[in-house]
């Protein structure tokens, strides 16, 4: 069942502090994940476990309290279930934690790792939540959008792990159509790569999966890259050698079979087709080569074009409402400066 | 939902090209088995045998595998996995009143009562045109209520004959008993069954033998029209057999056609919108169609079969190598009838597909041609062999993934997941939302037939399978998305493509018709003709019943 709320924000803090109540509020309408650190000076964390797999969601927060610009999305996984957060470490010190997300509370320092645009003048958020999974958008300025999220994949089979986080790296001062530039990363992204300027696997959507074929012993984490090198997907926080497995290229958001061959079609309510695809992952085994899979779809979220649709617009699918935003801000040829183009996604709500 | 498999000696395989479409009719016109329950549990019987239920009026058996037996071998559950075609024959026929004008093996339809095919009969001998002894052709026909047993009129029209006033006397088979039939086969005995049968949901509306192709004058040429219910429009699928001489060869083939309507009163070749491979000046045959091929040089040769059958569509695989084993065989892929639309009735009238894997309907059926191309990889230049109907334009458009690796590999009518569409590639435009990554159709899948540069393995968990990509037509004809024109057409129903592969590189299925278990369905999976050494050319067809 997806769940769903929208509020409007005045700050950081505000925004932290409403979706948390939402979220670790429990009984109808309310997904009910547990409170592991309320929000508090520029920390927050919550875990859920998923009662259907046994996967446990462990998420953790971090922001710059005197210039709250972005925060970090940090992943963690304990092996012990949800409510195993450390309160007296860091958000970015806990057990098992991905690597992806920086380990500081300095707003230059967290824009340089895994994080999410908020600034300290939001003015709505939606979260888009099912029994294991959140995904909000924030509009923090006019028509801007930026996005993060956490869950546990629909999964094909029974493989080990499943819960994933995302951020949202846009790439600003670029003149052309940022929606498809590898500098960026969004959701399950396929097209995130590079190492310098940015190190992109350190930005990139992570996915606690173990025993994929070729995975180094002890390797618990994937990054949602495109064509990465495999000798540049990062390691995790404890330093140690854990190669992260490469989720991609076949699927994912922004390329992909799924995307190239459905999320060109510019739907409209006047035609009563909306075609949609989903963001569907792979894992790319750089080692021995080829792909294994798919490994699940995300839940409820899809790629689509909004040539005929507007920001925050909802629309009914097979019964269901769907609301749509722009993968950052929507642009039209001519104007395409900091935004990204007809580039959507569509998210379902209760 | 009718599945029936016909493989291997001892079995109702096909003899032949006509007996191929004969079989294909007898199905989808006749009543098949939905549900199986346990009347009597016999003794003896194990896990898999297969027990197979038969009668006068059966024109394919039955056939139920057991699933669970108690401690003496007492059948405790069975699965259905071939449906049967049941049906109130007639069963046979004799000679009421003579008529004239009659010859030696002229076809006459039986007339009178309800049916879903009418029952035919061949004059064996005549007497100055009178016929005098007369014989049951074909299938006996599918009714739901029986003509006049005595004295019967007939109909010479569907034959290449065109006496008059034949009559004859009818005897039936009945319908099969839905409780406490007795089964045969496995290794136990006195187990019976109750059934329920259900209409498979096509109608024959066009049922001849008068077709002269290549010299030849009493091929076959059949509509059927589908039930299609809860659909204002029905949908029209025809076929025709028929013979090319290749040098010394004659090859022998089965057509595949659709329509948008069917006019009884007119040939064939004249129907609305009929789909390529017919002229529509003669009804000749003309190149790039849809063709079913079949053995070379025999007229008879015997055939494995999967058919799978619905009320808006017909599809199923043919193995025309009469002398298969598990690592030879020839699957030629068809479809014929209604995909699952994406937009509604009134947008997309007639979400028509018809297709089989030959273009050419002279190709040697053993060759490894462009122009035999499975279901999924459409790769073949030019019209066919796998074509849908726009409405909007009230034409057949050919979906066709492009055949070479290198650019320009985007088209506009594409299956998915071989193809790749026409899409925006400028930095300047806001349509360029998607780009390319690395795609299926880079590496894995090789659209030029070469060797696979990467491995597609099965989803990762304690049981690795191969995943079932759906086949979803595609269409966007330029870089600028048209909204009156473009958008996915829909899912071939039942149909899928796979990668065969474990994780060590070996085929997870052979070529003798393995299955894949998901959840409480098969899928049973066949190589693309004679590509068989591709992990990559694969089709899987849900074994519905």
């Amino acid at each position: 069942m997806a769940l769903y709320q929208t509020e409007t924000v005045s700050s950081m803090s505000d925004f932290v502090t409403k979706l948390h109540t939402y979220l670790t509020t429990a009984g109808a309408g309310n997904p009910g994940w547990t409170s592991d650190l309320s929000p508090t000076s520029g920390k927050w964390a919550i875990s859920k476990d998923d009662a259907t797999t046994g996967e446990a969601v462990e998420v953790a927060f971090a922001w710059d309290t005197g210039s709250p610009n972005a925060m970090s999305v940090l992943q963690y996984y304990t092996g012990l279930g949800a409510g195993n957060y450390n309160t007296g470490a860091n958000p970015w010190a806990q057990t098992g934690d991905s690597g992806n997300g920086a380990a500081s509370q300095t707003d230059a320092t967290i824009l340089t790792s895994r994080h999410v645009t908020i600034t300290n003048t939001p003015e709505r958020y939606w979260a888009f939540c099912g029994d294991t999974y959140a995904h909000v958008f924030v509009r923090y300025s006019s028509a801007v959008y930026s996005s993060f999220g956490f869950g546990v994949l629909s999964k094909y089979s029974d493989w080990t792990g499943g819960a994933y986080a995302f951020g949202h790296k846009f790439q600003t001062g670029v003149a052309s159509n940022v929606g498809t530039n590898a500098r960026n990363s969004f959701f399950m992204d396929s097209l995130a790569v590079g190492t310098s300027p940015d190190a992109m696997q350190n930005f990139a959507a992570t996915l606690h999966i173990e025993g994929l074929t070729n995975q180094v012993a002890g390797g618990i984490w994937g990054v949602a890259l495109g064509q990465q090198a495999s000798g540049s997907l990062g390691n995790d926080r404890q330093g140690t050698p854990k190669a992260r497995v490469h989720i991609g290229p076949p699927g994912g958001f922004r390329g992909g079979s799924f995307a190239t061959e459905f999320g060109q079609y510019a739907g409209s309510v006047q035609t009563g087709l909306i075609p949609t695809y989903p963001i569907v992952v792979f894992h790319w085994d750089r080692t021995g080569g080829g792909f294994h899979g798919p490994l699940g779809v995300m839940p409820d979220i899809r790629g689509i074009m909004i040539s005929n649709f507007e920001a925050e617009d909802e629309v009914d699918i097979g019964g269901d409402t769907w609301t749509i935003f722009p993968t950052r801000r929507k642009g039209e040829a001519g104007s395409l400066n900091n935004t990204t183009g007809h580039q959507g996604i569509a998210v379902k709500q209760n | 939902m009718a599945w029936q498999s016909e493989v291997g000696s001892g079995t109702d395989r096909a003899a032949g090209y006509r007996d191929l479409l004969t079989k294909l009719v007898a199905f989808a016109t006749s009543q098949r088995v939905s549900a199986v329950s346990v009347n009597a549990a016999g003794s003896g019987y194990v896990v898999g045998d297969v027990l197979t239920l038969t009668h006068a009026g059966a024109y394919l058996d039955a056939r139920f595998e057991v699933t669970s037996v108690g401690g003496s071998g007492d059948v405790t559950g069975l699965r259905i996995v071939s449906s049967g075609a049941f049906a109130n024959r007639v069963a046979t026929v004799a000679v009421n009143a003579g008529g004239s004008g009659y010859a030696a093996n002229d076809v006459v339809e039986i007339q009178g009562g309800t049916a879903r095919e009418a029952a035919k009969a061949k004059v064996t001998t005549v007497s100055a045109g009178a016929v005098t002894a007369i014989a049951l052709f074909e299938t006996g026909g599918a009714y739901s209520s029986a003509p006049t047993l005595t004295g019967a009129a007939t109909d010479s029209s569907i034959g290449t004959g065109s006496g008059t006033g034949l009559t004859v006397d009818l005897t039936m088979t009945s319908l099969v008993s839905t409780t406490g039939q007795a089964v045969t086969g496995g290794t136990g005995s006195s187990c019976t069954v109750d059934i329920t049968l259900a209409e498979t949901g096509w109608t024959a509306v066009r049922n001849a033998n008068k077709l002269t192709l290549n010299s030849i004058t009493d091929e076959k040429e059949v509509v059927l029209k589908g039930d299609a219910s809860g659909s204002t429009n029905k949908p029209y699928v025809g076929f025709r057999t028929g013979t090319a001489t290749v040098g010394i060869n004659t090859r022998y083939f089965v057509q595949v056609l659709g329509m948008v309507a069917h006019n009884p009163a007119t040939a064939l070749h004249l129907q609305p919108a009929i789909s390529p491979g017919i002229s529509t000046s003669d009804g000749s045959l003309v190149a790039n169609g849809s063709y079913i091929l079949c053995p070379e040089n025999s007229s008879t040769g015997a055939m494995d079969f999967w058919f799978s059958v619905d009320d808006v569509r017909l599809c199923g695989a043919v193995n025309e190598n009469p002398t298969a084993t598990t690592s030879n065989g020839r699957y030629f892929q068809f479809y014929a009838g209604y995909i699952d639309r994406l937009q509604t009735e009134t947008e997309d009238p007639y979400p028509m597909f018809v297709g089989a894997s030959a273009r050419d309907y002279s190709l040697q059926p053993s060759a490894a041609n462009d122009g035999i191309t499975s279901i999924a990889e459409c790769r073949t230049p030019g019209t066919g062999p796998w074509v849908f109907y726009a409405a909007t334009t009230g034409s057949w458009v050919t979906v066709q993934n492009s055949n070479a690796i290198s650019a320009p590999n985007d088209e506009p009518n594409v299956m998915f997941p071989f193809g790749e569409l026409n899409k925006d590639t400028s930095s300047s435009s806001a349509q360029k939302v998607v780009d390319d990554g690395l795609q299926l159709n880079d590496s894995v899948i090789k659209r030029d037939r070469s060797a696979a540069t990467a491995v597609l393995w099965p989803v990762p968990g304690s049981t690795r399978k191969p995943f079932l990509f759906p086949l979803v037509i595609g269409r966007k004809v330029a870089a600028t998305f048209a909204e009156a024109t473009d958008w996915p057409r829909g899912t071939i129903r039942g149909m899928h493509w796979l990668f065969n592969s474990d994780s060590t590189g070996a085929a997870i299925m052979d070529f003798s018709e393995d299955y894949i278990t998901i959840g409480s369905d098969r899928y049973r999976v066949f190589h693309n003709h004679v590509h068989s050494s591709e992990r990559y050319q694969y089709i899987a067809i849900k074994e519905d019943v």
